[in-house]
């Protein structure tokens, strides 16, 4: 008799996202029969987005859940980008990009993820009873960072909301954990916990249900979950070369060409340009479209985790490549780069040099050999690549 | 005497990149990424899982090969973290 085959293993085959992250089915081995591995982040935010998509279904649309990459993005742990994702992102796939939907919603759940070994917790917000929740599924293991992790985005999302300050001296917090008998009692179930919890809040449920006994229930259900609402993970339409999407129009299905970013996964983000690198599909759902007033930070457009594979021949991506090198206004790294690459004038003073970074509208701080980039908030080395202007004496004496 | 077979599958390597940091790992095409993450996140001194690789923009999964990627030698891998939260 054949194996059943996982439906599961999909994933291994098309490439499937929700909420713009792209999903494999070994993210979902942690749901497995007496498993022993610890839940990544993408594993709890895809089901966190099929739970809220199913509940909302179910016409109980009190709750919204945010993405667990909320709080390390507002932290500066990691960047915006096209694999993270934005804070903007995140906080618009919470409520389906409506605003005014978020403000209705009783409850705001934060899934979050932190501390040495890390651990996860959840946070909630009861914004009818200026209540805030923090979950823990291991008593005795002292979470300093969840609260200020907690209110930090929670100021956040409501600073999206256009309330800048929040006054938390009026809110009550709330602690949880399970009882002494009936909390995790290994190094890999709180992520399960937090699942659990989830889904207490999301149906209404007792939170006293919480329990290490439950842990192997929520883990198959959290599977079925996911195998029955696989129509909510999205197909991701690959991008082709231009000439590649010419020669094989007729051939391909579906209607994407290098040019279209308008697909069901692709940002909303459009931005004028002949070069033809931002032309190519960005591959996070993330919503980038711009707001009055509010520019975006070159690099997530331009998304600096993709790498353009290099021509394996001929010249196909060269037009793009010199193009790329006439854009005008790049991000401090861009800059930095540019700045060696097109050799410093014979009378160009170092504080001429300086001036010109300070200048440039991404430039936050400038020192001697490093730049803070106004948008990522990250130092950006100038002298990566120029070992041997160092050795001249050049920005060194600056 | 037995002949040694020619080895037609070239080994290629493979840059992958975390924050930075560079290490190069000598695969052959049809190698498991599953092999090469372990490595990678052996290399970099991390648990296992904490890393998602990424390829031209695509994750790859443990189950593709660099061959079913068009990977080339020298191609880059990028490595992005993973939110693993376990307690211990």
């Amino acid at each position: 008799m054949e194996p059943q085959k996982d439906p599961l293993s999909v994933f291994n085959h098309v490439d499937l996202r929700i909420r713009g992250s792209q999903v494999k089915s070994s993210d979902f081995a942690v749901f497995s029969k007496r498993c022993k591995l610890k839940v990544p982040g993408t594993a709890m935010n895809a089901l966190a987005a099929v739970l809220q998509h199913v509940s909302e279904e179910q016409g109980n649309s009190g709750s919204a859940i945010f993405s667990s990459w909320l709080g390390p993005l507002i932290c500066h742990d990691v960047p915006q980008n096209t694999f993270y994702g934005t804070i903007n992102g995140h906080i618009e796939n919470a409520c389906n990009g409506s605003m005014a939907m978020l403000s209705a919603k009783s409850i705001w759940i934060f899934p979050m993820c932190k501390g040495n070994p890390s651990h996860w917790v959840l946070g909630w917000l009861e914004l009818a009873t200026r209540r805030y929740h923090i979950f823990n599924s291991v008593p005795e293991l002292p979470i300093l960072w969840a609260e200020p992790a907690l209110l930090e985005i929670g100021d956040t999302v409501f600073a999206h909301l256009g309330e800048m300050k929040v006054d938390w001296e009026s809110w009550k917090l709330i602690s949880h954990s399970p009882a002494p008998l009936d909390c995790q009692m290994n190094g890999w179930d709180c992520g399960i916990f937090v699942i659990h919890v989830m889904l207490v809040l999301v149906n209404g449920w007792d939170i006293s249900e919480v329990k290490n006994s439950e842990t192997e229930r929520i883990r198959q259900a959290a599977r079925k979950l996911v195998e029955e609402n696989l129509v909510l993970f999205k197909p991701y339409a690959t991008p082709l070369p231009q000439e590649k999407v010419q020669s094989t129009a007729a051939a391909v299905s579906l209607p994407v060409t290098a040019s279209d970013s308008t697909s069901d996964n692709a940002p909303t983000l459009n931005i004028a340009s002949s070069r033809t690198d931002d032309v190519t599909p960005n591959p996070e759902s993330f919503d980038l479209s711009i707001k009055p007033g509010n520019e975006i930070h070159p690099s997530i457009v331009s998304g600096s985790s993709l790498k353009r594979k290099r021509p394996s021949s001929s010249t196909i991506f060269s037009d793009s490549d010199s193009n790329s090198q006439s854009d005008d206004d790049g991000t401090p790294k861009k800059l930095a780069k540019k700045a060696w690459t097109k050799r410093r004038g014979k009378g160009t003073k170092v504080y001429e040099r300086e001036q010109s970074l300070l200048a440039n509208k991404w430039v936050d701080e400038v020192e001697a050999h490093r730049v803070k980039c106004r948008g990522c908030h990250k130092w950006i080395k100038l002298d990566n690549e120029t070992l041997e202007k160092e050795k001249e004496g050049g920005w060194r004496d600056g | 005497m037995s002949q040694e077979p020619e080895d037609v599958k070239p080994k290629i390597n493979l840059k992958v990149v975390y924050d930075g940091e560079e290490v190069q790992i000598k695969v052959k095409p049809n190698t498991k990424f599953a092999k090469i993450f372990a490595a990678a996140e052996q290399r970099f001194g991390k648990e296992s899982g904490t890393f998602k690789f990424v390829y031209e923009g695509k994750r790859i999964g443990k189950e593709d090969t660099p061959g079913d990627l068009d990977i080339e030698d020298g191609d880059q891998i990028d490595c992005f973290l993973e939110q693993l939260g376990g307690w211990q």
